[in-house]
């Protein structure tokens, strides 16, 4: 009864033709669990992923040693690992690679650890829990340009990250303009926060998808900053910084 | 010579000749020792009531005024240099004091020294001494004193010893000033003066009393309401009594008061021997001294024991160094006492304010605990409500297939329990869920959903009310999310149709009403129910338990499943669900 019918299954592999060329490789899979690593091998392999493609890493120490080697194309990235946290591996990721997709992959996971993976520059996020037609489709969205998110998380940028002034924001200073959100992105968390897709919300705007999942990944961006000014403010105040 | 009398000075010749009334003539007669002997000076203690001099036949001086008013040379000590054109080159000179007052008062002359200047001037003035500068001196320190106790009584009224010992003090003041005054102003004679001189004599010694009483506590009613009648009533009398009787009059009360005042003072002795309190014992010392100084004046004056001068005019500046002690020493006392009470209230701020501190802990330790086991509670009912009765029915499922179940039934087992854990989680975490409208609410689900069918290419539309008409329990709405849940995985699953819809609405007997619909291929609906599948009866069951209403009605092209929740679901109801096709 559960398994997908043949018509669901068309309609799927319709919506993820994605050019094998397309597909950036290599892929780091950063999982300990064999199980869940066989899943998203056989969710990888359904996007059109060949095996040789994928880079598997069971704990951060051999994450770490192979993040040192050569460029990466996609990262899938367990938060809870054997030695560590994996929002460690995703910041030195980010560091490496500004523009690299990271994608989080959360077993359980409440709202705070995906917080916390986005700040650490995180692209976008998936729940382990979820069918794999679910997962399959986010990494698909990832891997098209899409910018994964969730109506709980946009209350919580809402709360955490500041409004900007607007127009008047070029007065103020350029790390306050840097971490604090536009009207713009502002409206669209709202939209997000009563339930609306990114589809929706262009749609609502008179906007392209393509620019309101740049905003998206904008907003990300600004919470990694803000978390990063933070983290300097903090450092300034007991003294470490100048 | 006729006429004359011989008298030894100081004189008073009211008593010898109490009838006359007129001038009465003093004849000093001396002779040099030696004509040679140089200029001459004459000193007079005093004359009373007013006079004039006379040297030989030459005026020497007089009074400004020889009849009523009277000036008042009574307390004036004199110093003249005789002129030499005036004495005689005889060695016998004769000095003349023409001497007038009112009849019946004190009159006569005082003592009469003649000699060399700087022997008399001496003499002089050690007269102005006691006569004048100790009286100014007496006169100044206690209107001092009044004015001060008169503004502490004003500043702080409760202390009503203060207010009488400013009256005493002011009296003693007036009183002083009769010693000094040269001429009855404001009063026409000398008869009105001596009754209002004997009338601040008498209020002194009233208001004295008094404030001895109030500074010691004792509060003689009778007594306080006795004496001041007495004053009064002489206050008034006192002006009609005829001048003759006045003087006789004046001894008795002056008497009296000084009698009343030398009690008083003995009395406060005993008091102050019974309450040994450091003010009372220097009050007492004072009081002594006054005691004395009262006892050797009245003798003095009654003529039983020798002597010049009265002692009464140095009284003030030794009340003065007493009050002062008496005030400094309640003053100092008055501060120990607010430093020991600050000390007190700070201990009592102190405490209470450890014990406030010790309350709200406990009160904030309570709290907590009650929001805890709160939660605690919350959760397990959500647990026990979903998860658990999810899992028991999966149990009896099991229990009671006789042939082994497919790997498929399973899975679909599994994961419904899978999807009841996970809303208990997303609604249990560590935020705050808001449901507080019902897009809120929603929101989540749509969003998931949405997703899945813009990547599938499938349509959907999402109906819900702005605000909820009743807030439903949590575990309603958690059996609502999964009944959506469940309802749209299973239409992407099975119906094929390519647009679904989820609508929440409320009718007028406030009853909620959530549909989902698609618009697939359908399913027989008796089939669906009693068959094998786990996923209507599991929903079916989990609508029954919030007393919720489902309906199914299912046909190609059309199916409907709809939920009604009445805001006070009776539970009879609840196994009443139907099924029509």
């Amino acid at each position: 009864m559960v398994t997908l019918t043949p018509m669901t299954q068309m309609n799927l592999n319709d919506v993820m033709s994605i050019p094998a060329t397309a597909l950036p490789v290599p892929v780091l899979m950063v999982e300990d669990d064999p199980l869940m690593r066989q899943r998203l091998l056989r969710i990888l392999a359904g996007l059109g992923y060949a095996e040789n493609s994928i880079e598997v890493a069971v704990s951060v120490s051999t994450a770490r040693a192979r993040i040192a080697g050569a460029p990466i194309g996609l990262a899938l990235v367990d938060l809870g690992l054997p030695d560590g946290n994996g929002v460690e591996l995703i910041a030195l990721l980010r560091k490496k690679a500004p523009e690299l997709c990271i994608l989080v992959v959360s077993a359980w996971s409440t709202e705070e650890h995906i917080l916390a993976a986005l700040r650490a520059g995180a692209t976008g996020y998936v729940l382990k829990d979820r069918e794999d037609m679910e997962i399959a489709l986010s990494i698909s969205s990832v891997l098209r340009g899409g910018a994964p998110i969730d109506p709980f998380i946009a209350r919580r940028i809402l709360e955490l990250v500041p409004v900007g002034a607007g127009e008047s924001g070029s007065q103020q200073g350029a790390d306050a303009e840097a971490v604090s959100l536009s009207p713009r992105e502002t409206e669209i968390l709202h939209w997000v926060a009563e339930g609306l897709t990114n589809r929706e919300i262009a749609e609502q705007l008179f906007i392209s998808r393509h620019t309101a999942e740049c905003h998206i990944k904008n907003i990300y961006k600004k919470l990694a900053v803000s978390s990063r000014t933070r983290a300097v403010n903090e450092a300034r105040q007991r003294g470490l910084l100048p | 010579m006729e006429g004359w009398v011989s008298v030894t000075l100081p004189d008073v010749w009211g008593t010898r000749w109490p009838s006359h009334d007129g001038a009465v003539w003093y004849q000093v007669r001396w002779q040099s020792a030696c004509p040679d002997s140089g200029v001459h000076a004459v000193a007079v203690s005093h004359l009373t009531m007013a006079g004039s001099v006379f040297i030989n036949d030459t005026l020497l001086w007089r009074d400004a005024r020889l009849e009523e008013p009277f000036s008042r040379s009574w307390n004036m000590p004199r110093y003249w240099v005789l002129p030499e054109a005036a004495l005689q080159d005889e060695r016998e000179n004769t000095l003349w004091f023409r001497v007038t007052g009112m009849p019946h008062d004190v009159l006569g002359l005082g003592t009469v020294d003649i000699g060399p200047p700087s022997t008399i001037w001496s003499i002089h003035a050690r007269q102005v001494w006691q006569k004048r500068n100790l009286f100014k001196f007496n006169l100044s320190v206690s209107l001092v004193l009044g004015c001060l106790f008169l503004m502490l009584w004003s500043v702080q009224r409760s202390e009503k010893a203060y207010g009488w010992y400013a009256m005493a003090s002011l009296c003693w003041a007036l009183f002083a000033y009769t010693m000094l005054a040269t001429s009855p102003w404001p009063f026409a004679n000398s008869a009105d003066w001596n009754r209002a001189a004997m009338l601040v004599l008498a209020f002194y010694c009233s208001a004295f009393c008094l404030f001895v009483w109030r500074f010691s506590g004792q509060q003689n009613p009778r007594l306080t309401r006795l004496l001041w009648g007495i004053t009064l009533l002489l206050a008034t009398v006192i002006w009609w009594v005829p001048d003759e009787r006045l003087t006789q009059l004046l001894m008795i009360v002056v008497t009296g008061y000084a009698l009343v005042f030398m009690l008083n003072c003995a009395q406060f002795q005993l008091y102050a021997w019974r309450d040994r309190r450091r003010h009372n014992v220097l009050l007492a010392m004072c009081l002594l001294f006054f005691l004395a100084v009262a006892l050797h004046d009245v003798l003095l004056v009654s003529g039983l024991i020798g002597g010049e001068h009265v002692f009464s005019p140095v009284t003030s500046p030794i009340a003065m160094i007493f009050m002062f002690l008496i005030v400094a020493d309640r003053f100092a006392g008055n501060l120990r006492r607010i430093k020991a009470f600050s000390s007190e209230l700070q201990n009592a701020v102190d405490t209470s304010r450890e014990e406030l501190t010790r309350t709200l802990e406990h009160q904030h330790r309570l709290e907590t605990r009650n929001v805890r086991l709160t939660e605690r509670l919350k959760l397990s009912h959500d647990l026990h409500d979903s998860l658990g009765s999810s899992l028991m029915r999966s149990i009896t499922i099991v229990e009671h297939s006789g042939a082994p179940l497919e790997n498929t039934r399973f899975l679909s087992m599994l994961k419904e329990l899978r999807d009841d854990l996970r809303q208990i989680i997303d609604n249990t975490g560590t935020t705050v869920v808001t449901h507080a409208t019902p897009s809120a609410w929603l929101a989540p689900l749509r969003h998931r959903f949405v997703r899945l069918f813009e990547e599938l290419g499938l349509t959907s539309s999402w109906q819900v009310p702005r605000d909820w008409p009743w807030l439903p329990s949590s575990v309603s709405l958690l059996a609502l999310t999964r009944f959506v849940e469940e309802a749209l995985t299973n239409a992407i699953k099975h119906s094929r149709g390519d647009h679904f819809e989820v609508r929440l609405q409320a009718d007028d007997n406030g009853d909620l009403h959530l549909h989902v619909c698609d618009n697939g291929i359908g399913f027989d609906c008796a089939v669906a129910d009693s068959g094998s599948g786990v996923g209507l009866r599991s929903m079916r069951a989990r609508i029954d338990r919030i007393g919720g209403h489902l309906t199914i009605r299912s046909e190609p092209g059309k199916t409907w499943l709809g939920v009604q929740l009445g805001k006070n679901p009776s539970v009879e109801d609840s196994g009443s669900t139907s099924v029509n096709h």
